[in-house]
Protein backbone atom coordinates (compact mmCIF):
# COMPACT_ATOMS: atom_id res chain seq x y z
CA UNK A 1 0.00 0.00 0.00
CA UNK A 2 3.22 2.83 0.78
CA UNK A 3 3.90 2.20 -2.98
CA UNK A 4 0.64 3.64 -4.12
CA UNK A 5 1.22 6.41 -1.77
CA UNK A 6 4.61 7.22 -2.93
CA UNK A 7 3.69 6.82 -6.29
CA UNK A 8 1.03 9.56 -5.69
CA UNK A 9 3.62 11.80 -3.93
CA UNK A 10 5.91 12.04 -6.94
CA UNK A 11 3.15 12.70 -9.07
CA UNK A 12 1.89 15.31 -6.79
CA UNK A 13 5.17 16.25 -6.89
CA UNK A 14 4.78 16.63 -10.77
CA UNK A 15 2.06 18.48 -10.90
CA UNK A 16 3.51 21.37 -8.11
CA UNK A 17 6.35 21.91 -10.38
CA UNK A 18 4.08 22.33 -13.29
CA UNK A 19 1.58 24.71 -12.13
CA UNK A 20 5.41 26.78 -10.89
CA UNK A 21 6.09 26.49 -14.36
CA UNK A 22 2.42 28.31 -15.40
CA UNK A 23 2.76 30.81 -12.53
CA UNK A 24 6.26 32.13 -13.89
CA UNK A 25 4.96 31.69 -17.16
CA UNK A 26 2.53 34.63 -16.30
CA UNK A 27 4.54 36.32 -13.98
CA UNK A 28 8.23 36.95 -15.67
CA UNK A 29 6.73 37.35 -19.56
CA UNK A 30 9.50 35.37 -20.69
CA UNK A 31 12.34 37.55 -19.19
CA UNK A 32 13.10 35.14 -16.72
CA UNK A 33 14.84 31.44 -17.00
CA UNK A 34 12.37 30.29 -13.98
CA UNK A 35 9.48 28.50 -16.48
CA UNK A 36 12.17 26.47 -18.22
CA UNK A 37 12.83 25.28 -15.06
CA UNK A 38 10.37 24.40 -13.65
CA UNK A 39 9.63 22.68 -16.59
CA UNK A 40 12.76 20.85 -16.65
CA UNK A 41 11.93 19.40 -13.06
CA UNK A 42 8.42 18.58 -14.27
CA UNK A 43 10.31 16.29 -17.06
CA UNK A 44 12.91 14.83 -14.79
CA UNK A 45 10.52 13.84 -12.08
CA UNK A 46 8.30 12.37 -14.86
CA UNK A 47 10.94 10.32 -15.98
CA UNK A 48 12.15 8.95 -12.86
CA UNK A 49 8.35 7.91 -12.03
CA UNK A 50 8.17 5.84 -15.55
CA UNK A 51 11.39 4.17 -14.58
CA UNK A 52 10.18 3.91 -11.19
CA UNK A 53 6.53 2.21 -12.17
CA UNK A 54 8.45 -0.08 -14.41
CA UNK A 55 11.27 -1.48 -12.28
CA UNK A 56 8.10 -2.23 -9.72
CA UNK A 57 6.03 -3.93 -12.42
CA UNK A 58 9.07 -5.97 -13.38
CA UNK A 59 10.14 -7.16 -10.00
CA UNK A 60 6.33 -8.24 -9.21
CA UNK A 61 5.78 -5.09 -6.80
CA UNK A 62 2.38 -4.00 -8.52
CA UNK A 63 0.18 -5.97 -10.82
CA UNK A 64 -1.42 -3.75 -13.34
CA UNK A 65 -4.93 -5.14 -13.36
CA UNK A 66 -4.82 -6.07 -17.40
CA UNK A 67 -0.89 -6.88 -17.76
CA UNK A 68 -2.28 -11.06 -17.62
CA UNK A 69 -5.36 -10.40 -19.96
CA UNK A 70 -7.48 -13.17 -20.02
CA UNK A 71 -10.85 -12.65 -21.71
CA UNK A 72 -13.25 -11.10 -18.80
CA UNK A 73 -15.39 -13.53 -17.00
CA UNK A 74 -18.99 -13.21 -16.78
CA UNK A 75 -20.04 -12.67 -13.18
CA UNK A 76 -19.74 -15.50 -11.48
CA UNK A 77 -21.66 -17.33 -8.93
CA UNK A 78 -22.57 -15.37 -5.68
CA UNK A 79 -20.16 -15.86 -2.64
CA UNK A 80 -21.31 -17.09 0.09
CA UNK A 81 -19.92 -14.67 3.22
CA UNK B 1 -6.35 54.79 -35.77
CA UNK B 2 -3.18 54.48 -35.39
CA UNK B 3 -1.25 52.77 -32.44
CA UNK B 4 0.79 53.93 -29.60
CA UNK B 5 2.85 51.72 -26.89
CA UNK B 6 0.58 52.89 -24.50
CA UNK B 7 -2.67 52.15 -26.04
CA UNK B 8 -4.19 49.28 -25.47
CA UNK B 9 -4.84 47.48 -28.46
CA UNK B 10 -9.14 46.94 -28.79
CA UNK B 11 -8.81 43.60 -32.03
CA UNK B 12 -11.16 44.98 -34.77
CA UNK B 13 -14.70 43.21 -35.53
CA UNK B 14 -14.04 39.74 -36.18
CA UNK B 15 -15.62 36.65 -37.42
CA UNK B 16 -13.49 34.24 -36.04
CA UNK B 17 -15.29 33.63 -32.55
CA UNK B 18 -18.62 32.73 -34.46
CA UNK B 19 -17.06 30.41 -37.12
CA UNK B 20 -15.38 28.69 -33.71
CA UNK B 21 -18.93 28.71 -32.32
CA UNK B 22 -20.19 27.43 -35.07
CA UNK B 23 -17.66 24.68 -35.86
CA UNK B 24 -17.81 23.69 -32.04
CA UNK B 25 -21.21 23.04 -31.94
CA UNK B 26 -21.33 21.01 -35.20
CA UNK B 27 -18.80 18.86 -34.23
CA UNK B 28 -20.16 18.16 -30.62
CA UNK B 29 -23.69 17.53 -32.26
CA UNK B 30 -22.18 15.24 -35.08
CA UNK B 31 -20.06 13.09 -32.49
CA UNK B 32 -23.62 12.84 -29.89
CA UNK B 33 -25.40 11.74 -33.49
CA UNK B 34 -22.55 9.16 -34.58
CA UNK B 35 -22.51 7.59 -31.07
CA UNK B 36 -26.41 7.34 -31.03
CA UNK B 37 -26.42 5.56 -34.09
CA UNK B 38 -27.38 8.43 -36.40
CA UNK B 39 -24.89 8.38 -39.92
CA UNK B 40 -25.58 11.35 -40.75
CA UNK B 41 -23.54 12.26 -37.42
CA UNK B 42 -20.29 11.44 -38.73
CA UNK B 43 -20.81 13.68 -41.70
CA UNK B 44 -21.79 16.88 -39.41
CA UNK B 45 -18.60 15.45 -37.20
CA UNK B 46 -16.62 16.02 -40.03
CA UNK B 47 -17.70 19.32 -41.21
CA UNK B 48 -17.39 20.57 -37.98
CA UNK B 49 -13.81 19.31 -37.28
CA UNK B 50 -13.06 20.94 -40.99
CA UNK B 51 -14.39 24.20 -39.88
CA UNK B 52 -12.71 24.14 -36.67
CA UNK B 53 -8.94 23.53 -38.92
CA UNK B 54 -10.12 26.24 -41.09
CA UNK B 55 -10.61 29.05 -38.03
CA UNK B 56 -7.68 27.70 -36.46
CA UNK B 57 -5.62 28.48 -39.25
CA UNK B 58 -7.50 31.93 -39.97
CA UNK B 59 -7.50 32.74 -36.65
CA UNK B 60 -3.94 31.94 -35.82
CA UNK B 61 -3.17 33.98 -39.24
CA UNK B 62 -4.58 37.07 -37.61
CA UNK B 63 -2.80 37.00 -34.54
CA UNK B 64 0.71 35.94 -35.86
CA UNK B 65 -0.41 38.70 -38.03
CA UNK B 66 -1.00 41.62 -35.50
CA UNK B 67 2.00 40.72 -33.47
CA UNK B 68 4.26 40.95 -36.39
CA UNK B 69 2.55 44.47 -37.37
CA UNK B 70 3.43 45.22 -33.28
CA UNK B 71 0.10 46.39 -32.67
CA UNK B 72 0.50 44.40 -29.07
CA UNK B 73 1.68 46.37 -26.06
CA UNK B 74 2.80 44.94 -22.37
CA UNK B 75 -0.75 45.14 -21.25
CA UNK B 76 -1.91 42.68 -24.31
CA UNK B 77 0.86 40.74 -23.33
CA UNK B 78 -0.55 40.27 -20.03
CA UNK B 79 -3.93 39.57 -21.37
CA UNK B 80 -2.59 36.69 -23.27
CA UNK B 81 -1.31 35.52 -20.52
CA UNK B 82 -3.95 35.88 -18.02
CA UNK B 83 -5.81 34.70 -20.94
CA UNK B 84 -3.58 31.15 -21.08
CA UNK B 85 -4.40 30.64 -17.14
CA UNK B 86 -8.23 30.32 -17.57
CA UNK B 87 -8.08 28.50 -20.17
CA UNK B 88 -6.06 26.24 -17.97
CA UNK B 89 -7.97 26.41 -15.33
CA UNK B 90 -10.80 25.08 -17.13
CA UNK B 91 -8.50 22.33 -18.83
CA UNK B 92 -7.95 21.46 -15.46
CA UNK B 93 -11.50 21.19 -14.34
CA UNK B 94 -12.41 19.49 -17.55
CA UNK B 95 -10.18 16.41 -16.87
CA UNK B 96 -11.11 16.49 -12.97
CA UNK B 97 -14.28 15.73 -13.78
CA UNK B 98 -13.42 12.62 -15.69
CA UNK B 99 -11.16 11.52 -13.45
CA UNK B 100 -13.70 12.48 -10.50
CA UNK B 101 -16.27 9.48 -12.75
CA UNK B 102 -13.11 6.84 -12.88
CA UNK B 103 -12.65 7.81 -8.73
CA UNK B 104 -15.92 7.38 -8.18
CA UNK B 105 -16.85 4.48 -9.49
CA UNK B 106 -13.70 2.49 -8.51
CA UNK B 107 -13.62 3.81 -5.35
CA UNK B 108 -17.07 4.27 -4.18
CA UNK B 109 -19.91 2.48 -6.41
CA UNK B 110 -18.13 -0.38 -7.35
CA UNK B 111 -17.49 -1.34 -3.56
CA UNK B 112 -20.96 -0.30 -2.76
CA UNK B 113 -22.08 -2.91 -5.11
CA UNK B 114 -19.99 -5.35 -3.96
CA UNK B 115 -21.14 -5.20 -0.31
CA UNK B 116 -18.82 -3.10 1.10
CA UNK B 117 -19.20 -0.36 3.71
CA UNK B 118 -23.37 1.15 3.64
CA UNK B 119 -24.09 -0.15 0.31
CA UNK B 120 -24.24 -3.70 1.73
CA UNK B 121 -28.06 -3.20 0.87
CA UNK B 122 -27.24 -2.68 -2.79
CA UNK B 123 -25.30 -6.10 -3.03
CA UNK B 124 -27.63 -8.30 -1.09
CA UNK B 125 -31.25 -6.86 -2.62
CA UNK B 126 -30.23 -5.80 -5.99
CA UNK B 127 -26.94 -7.60 -6.91
CA UNK B 128 -26.14 -10.73 -5.59
CA UNK B 129 -24.45 -12.14 -7.62
CA UNK B 130 -22.09 -9.36 -8.17
CA UNK B 131 -18.69 -9.84 -6.97
CA UNK B 132 -16.06 -8.29 -9.06
CA UNK B 133 -13.59 -5.73 -8.41
CA UNK B 134 -12.23 -3.61 -11.04
CA UNK B 135 -12.04 -3.87 -14.01
CA UNK B 136 -15.55 -4.74 -14.22
CA UNK B 137 -18.45 -5.18 -16.45
CA UNK B 138 -20.60 -4.38 -14.03
CA UNK B 139 -23.33 -6.29 -12.23
CA UNK B 140 -25.80 -7.90 -14.67
CA UNK B 141 -23.05 -7.90 -17.31
CA UNK B 142 -24.18 -4.54 -18.33
CA UNK B 143 -20.67 -4.18 -20.21
CA UNK B 144 -20.85 -7.22 -22.14
CA UNK B 145 -17.01 -9.78 -22.12
CA UNK B 146 -14.18 -7.91 -22.68
CA UNK B 147 -10.08 -7.88 -22.27
CA UNK B 148 -9.45 -4.94 -20.19
CA UNK B 149 -6.22 -2.46 -22.10
CA UNK B 150 -2.55 -3.47 -20.73
CA UNK B 151 -0.41 -1.73 -19.62
CA UNK B 152 2.50 -3.31 -20.79
CA UNK B 153 2.66 -2.84 -24.60
CA UNK B 154 1.20 -0.21 -25.84
CA UNK B 155 0.06 2.12 -23.30
CA UNK B 156 3.90 1.92 -22.10
CA UNK B 157 5.06 2.93 -25.40
CA UNK B 158 3.49 5.76 -26.05
CA UNK B 159 4.28 6.72 -22.46
CA UNK B 160 8.00 6.76 -23.75
CA UNK B 161 7.11 8.65 -26.58
CA UNK B 162 4.85 11.22 -24.88
CA UNK B 163 7.85 11.63 -22.55
CA UNK B 164 10.58 11.84 -24.77
CA UNK B 165 8.02 14.15 -26.13
CA UNK B 166 8.10 16.48 -23.37
CA UNK B 167 12.52 16.08 -23.04
CA UNK B 168 12.25 16.88 -26.62
CA UNK B 169 10.49 20.52 -25.81
CA UNK B 170 12.25 21.38 -23.34
CA UNK B 171 15.99 20.26 -25.29
CA UNK B 172 14.21 23.70 -27.53
CA UNK B 173 12.77 25.65 -25.04
CA UNK B 174 16.40 25.83 -23.83
CA UNK B 175 17.77 26.51 -27.15
CA UNK B 176 15.29 28.67 -27.25
CA UNK B 177 16.49 30.80 -24.12
CA UNK B 178 20.32 30.63 -25.27
CA UNK B 179 19.38 31.69 -29.04
CA UNK B 180 20.30 28.51 -30.70
CA UNK B 181 17.54 29.12 -33.54
CA UNK B 182 18.82 26.14 -35.11
CA UNK B 183 18.46 23.53 -31.87
CA UNK B 184 15.59 24.88 -31.22
CA UNK B 185 13.52 24.44 -34.37
CA UNK B 186 15.10 21.01 -34.63
CA UNK B 187 13.94 19.94 -30.99
CA UNK B 188 10.40 21.50 -32.00
CA UNK B 189 10.27 19.25 -35.23
CA UNK B 190 11.17 16.21 -33.18
CA UNK B 191 8.64 17.07 -30.83
CA UNK B 192 5.92 16.90 -33.45
CA UNK B 193 6.86 13.95 -34.61
CA UNK B 194 6.97 12.19 -31.27
CA UNK B 195 3.22 13.19 -30.89
CA UNK B 196 2.48 12.22 -34.36
CA UNK B 197 4.15 8.74 -33.46
CA UNK B 198 1.84 8.68 -30.78
CA UNK B 199 -1.47 9.21 -32.46
CA UNK B 200 -0.95 6.97 -34.84
CA UNK B 201 -0.43 4.28 -31.80
CA UNK B 202 -3.50 5.42 -30.54
CA UNK B 203 -5.56 4.54 -33.25
CA UNK B 204 -3.92 1.40 -33.52
CA UNK B 205 -4.77 0.52 -30.19
CA UNK B 206 -8.65 1.69 -30.67
CA UNK B 207 -8.91 -0.36 -33.31
CA UNK B 208 -7.68 -2.99 -31.41
CA UNK B 209 -9.66 -2.85 -28.19
CA UNK B 210 -13.04 -2.58 -31.35
CA UNK B 211 -12.29 -5.78 -32.94
CA UNK B 212 -9.90 -7.97 -31.12
CA UNK B 213 -10.64 -7.21 -27.55
CA UNK B 214 -14.56 -6.45 -27.86
CA UNK B 215 -13.52 -3.19 -25.57
CA UNK B 216 -15.82 -0.32 -26.75
CA UNK B 217 -17.80 2.71 -25.15
CA UNK B 218 -20.42 0.07 -24.11
CA UNK B 219 -18.49 -1.82 -21.98
CA UNK B 220 -19.84 -0.73 -18.60
CA UNK B 221 -17.92 1.97 -16.16
CA UNK B 222 -14.73 0.77 -17.42
CA UNK B 223 -14.94 0.47 -21.07
CA UNK B 224 -16.59 4.59 -21.06
CA UNK B 225 -14.49 6.11 -18.43
CA UNK B 226 -11.52 4.71 -20.45
CA UNK B 227 -12.50 6.00 -23.98
CA UNK B 228 -13.78 9.71 -22.49
CA UNK B 229 -10.28 9.62 -20.84
CA UNK B 230 -8.16 8.11 -23.45
CA UNK B 231 -10.41 9.84 -26.27
CA UNK B 232 -10.42 13.36 -25.09
CA UNK B 233 -6.49 12.95 -24.08
CA UNK B 234 -6.10 11.75 -27.71
CA UNK B 235 -7.65 14.93 -29.24
CA UNK B 236 -5.85 17.45 -26.53
CA UNK B 237 -2.57 15.71 -28.18
CA UNK B 238 -3.79 16.27 -31.71
CA UNK B 239 -4.51 20.38 -31.00
CA UNK B 240 -1.20 20.58 -29.32
CA UNK B 241 0.18 18.86 -32.35
CA UNK B 242 -0.79 21.24 -34.89
CA UNK B 243 -0.04 24.25 -32.21
CA UNK B 244 3.57 22.51 -32.42
CA UNK B 245 3.95 22.57 -36.18
CA UNK B 246 2.51 26.06 -35.91
CA UNK B 247 5.33 27.35 -33.04
CA UNK B 248 8.20 25.21 -35.26
CA UNK B 249 7.60 27.15 -38.90
CA UNK B 250 7.38 30.18 -36.67
CA UNK B 251 10.43 29.40 -34.49
CA UNK B 252 12.35 28.62 -38.36
CA UNK B 253 11.03 32.26 -39.12
CA UNK B 254 12.39 33.94 -36.17
CA UNK B 255 9.42 35.41 -34.95
CA UNK B 256 10.88 34.08 -31.37
CA UNK B 257 13.60 35.75 -29.04
CA UNK B 258 14.93 34.79 -25.58
CA UNK B 259 12.86 37.49 -23.79
CA UNK B 260 9.74 37.60 -26.38
CA UNK B 261 8.10 34.16 -27.28
CA UNK B 262 5.03 34.16 -25.70
CA UNK B 263 3.23 31.84 -28.34
CA UNK B 264 6.59 29.39 -27.96
CA UNK B 265 5.84 29.04 -23.91
CA UNK B 266 1.99 28.91 -24.01
CA UNK B 267 2.72 25.67 -26.41
CA UNK B 268 5.65 24.59 -24.38
CA UNK B 269 3.79 24.04 -21.55
CA UNK B 270 0.29 23.17 -23.12
CA UNK B 271 2.27 20.21 -24.43
CA UNK B 272 3.29 19.72 -20.82
CA UNK B 273 0.12 20.03 -19.56
CA UNK B 274 -1.39 16.87 -21.89
CA UNK B 275 2.04 15.05 -20.86
CA UNK B 276 1.04 15.14 -17.23
CA UNK B 277 -2.50 14.10 -18.01
CA UNK B 278 -1.24 10.91 -19.38
CA UNK B 279 0.98 9.95 -16.82
CA UNK B 280 -2.06 10.38 -14.89
CA UNK B 281 -4.18 8.18 -16.52
CA UNK B 282 -1.30 5.85 -17.31
CA UNK B 283 -0.92 5.52 -13.34
CA UNK B 284 -4.81 5.32 -12.67
CA UNK B 285 -6.31 3.67 -15.91
CA UNK B 286 -3.68 1.54 -17.13
CA UNK B 287 -1.52 0.68 -13.90
CA UNK B 288 -3.07 0.90 -10.34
Amino acid sequence: MWIRYLIIAIFSGILLSLASGLYYLVKDKGTTKRTVKALSFRISLSLGLFLLLMALIGLGVIRPHGLYPQRHPVTQPHDTR
Amino acid sequence: MTHTANDYYVPHGSHWPIVAAIAMFMTVIGAALWFNGELNGRMVLFIGLGLIAFMMFGWFGTVIHENLQGMYNDQVDRSFRQGMMWFIFSEVMFFAAFFGALFYARVLSVPWLLGMDSGFTTHDVLWQGFNEAWPTNGPGDVGGEFEPMEAWGIPALNTLLLLSSGVTITLSHWALKVGDRGRCVLWLAATVLLGMTFLGFQAYEYIHAYTGMDLTLASGIYGSTFFMLTGFHGMHVTIGTVMLIVITLRAAKGHFTADNHFAFEGVAWYWHFVDVVWLGLFIFVYVL
